[in-house]
């Protein structure tokens, strides 16, 4: 048999843009088909935590118990812990009822309207046992006013679970878990995750000149996003920015529509991708795109081959007269 | 009432394993990997990988079925190769690219978080000498400890 030899890749990243809650960068120098699991493991694979167990012990308010769970799950949570806490299905130090803390937060929320004015019942009405897991919008709150220089005004009110009228009331226990995406989209860390091809757009410069200023005009404004302009001390086309392209074909469409086929080629890179990430604060989207690789990665190592079916059986089948 | 749970999607159940090969019985070093609870994830990344081994003459996959929650990933190989190497190596050189993929990402998230810290840092002592001109002398190096 012969001698291993690697076949890897050396991809380049470069970012662009980072914020808490968004991230663009350049990924070269591989395929298609890890930018798309990349893509694929953001949005359904990396875990979060969500509130997923829920026991109401008073609810008067005007929605039904089901409806309230279901509108707490929806609320994203801080989960940096979440790459290292356990599953509460493969959680042997508990029988995942909400007592433990390698794979629960315990949450309460105790609210009554006394008054005539309608009471909005809020994320930021949820008290957690935990530290560090707060509703997202909260623990932004916390953070805004700690800082003096931060001029974020932005409305005090948290995430809007009920409202309530006089006398009503909301009392329930919540267990926060575990979970990915897959399962549910409560889960999901990932607002949205986009890529897409690196355009690569030659101008045939000599059959350009043999259009008129009007012509011109006319084949730059073809193009429905603003990919190319005009140099307005040279007249001569000019790409102003290739990303804008949606690999529409009109131009190239109008360019033959003129009897000029050929004035543009526009292809795209096959190694070369723009991603843009948006996080729903759960994880901080930079983050985000690094728990993603590194789930890929669990997820490779769970595929590999067991010693005994590998090499070592292939050949002794060999040396058994197999195959 | 009878819905299957959602986590069958990807919890192997007990008693199955999660990759199991079969051997062609026709083809000498042809072989089909089934793979429980993955979908295109894995079977594309593997598949693509497969492609760059000059050894595989054939390499693919399928999703027999949306409901039916696994990938067959056929892999044909010369006599220089046997699939299960090939697969092998497919897997160990994806998770070379993609931890170094990491580290990179990792290195250049975290140039740039710092640099946003540092053009803070820099705006928090600008603030503070035009609000006071005694606040010169201010250690500024204070706003950078968190800087590594
Ligand atoms: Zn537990």
């Amino acid at each position: 048999m012969a001698e291993r030899v690697s076949y890897q890749r050396f991809p380049k990243v470069r970012i662009r843009e980072l914020k808490d809650d968004y991230v663009k960068f350049e990924l070269r120098e591989t395929d298609a088909s890890i930018a798309n699991a990349l893509r694929r493991v953001m949005l359904a694979e990396v875990p979060t935590l969500a509130i997923d167990l829920v026991e109401i012990e008073v609810n008067s308010s005007v929605l039904n118990d089901e409806f309230i769970a279901h509108r707490l799950g929806l609320i994203p949570l801080t989960s940096d812990d979440a790459m290292g806490m356990r599953f509460s299905r493969d959680c042997d130090s508990c029988d995942g009822d909400g007592q433990c803390d390698y794979c629960s937060v315990e949450f309460h929320l105790n609210v009554r309207c006394d008054s005539d004015q309608t009471l909005d019942v809020t994320s930021a009405d949820l008290r957690s046992t935990s530290p560090t897991v707060c509703p997202v919008d909260v623990a932004h709150r916390v953070l805004a006013s700690a800082d003096p220089n931060s001029f974020d005004s932005s409305d005090q009110r948290g995430i809007l679970i009920v409202k309530l009228r006089r006398g009503q009331e909301l009392r329930l226990r919540a267990i926060a878990r575990k979970g990915i995406g897959k399962d549910h989209a409560k889960w999901s860390p990932a607002a949205t995750v986009t890529f897409l091809y690196e355009p690569q757009i030659h101008i045939n410069e000599e059959l350009m000149e043999t259009l008129t200023l009007e012509e011109k005009r006319g084949w730059v404004e073809s193009s429905p996003t603003r990919v190319f302009g005009m140099d307005p001390n040279t007249q001569q086309v000019v790409v102003v920015d290739p990303e804008a392209y949606t690999y529409d074909e009109e131009v190239i469409k109008k360019a033959e529509a003129m009897g000029k086929p050929g004035l543009v080629e526009i292809y795209p890179k096959e190694d070369s991708f723009i991603f843009t990430v948006e996080s729903t604060g759960a994880i901080r989207a930079s983050q985000l795109v690094i728990n993603a690789l590194e789930v890929l990665r669990q997820k490779l190592d769970a595929v590999r081959l067991q010693e005994d079916e590998s090499d070592f059986g292939e050949l002794s089948a060999h040396l058994h007269g197999g195959g | 009432m009878n819905a299957p749970d959602r986590y069958e999607r990807f919890v192997v159940p007990e008693g199955t394993k999660k990759v199991s090969y079969e051997r062609d019985t026709k083809i000498v070093n042809a072989a089909s990997f089934t793979i429980e609870r993955e979908d295109h994830t894995i079977g594309n990344i593997l598949r693509m990988q497969l492609h760059r081994d000059p050894n595989v003459l054939f390499a693919g996959y399928k999703l027999p079925h949306p409901l039916q929650y696994k990938i067959v990933v056929r892999i044909h190989t010369t006599s220089q190769s046997s699939p299960t190497q090939a697969y092998s190596q497919a897997i160990e050189d994806l998770d070379k690219e993609l931890l170094h993929l990491k580290k990179a990402f990792e290195h250049s998230s975290l140039l740039c978080y710092n640099a946003w810290h540092l053009m803070q840092a820099q705006m928090i002592g600008c603030l503070l000498m035009m609000n006071n001109r005694s606040s010169n002398s201010f250690p500024l190096y204070f706003y950078f400890k968190d800087i590594q």
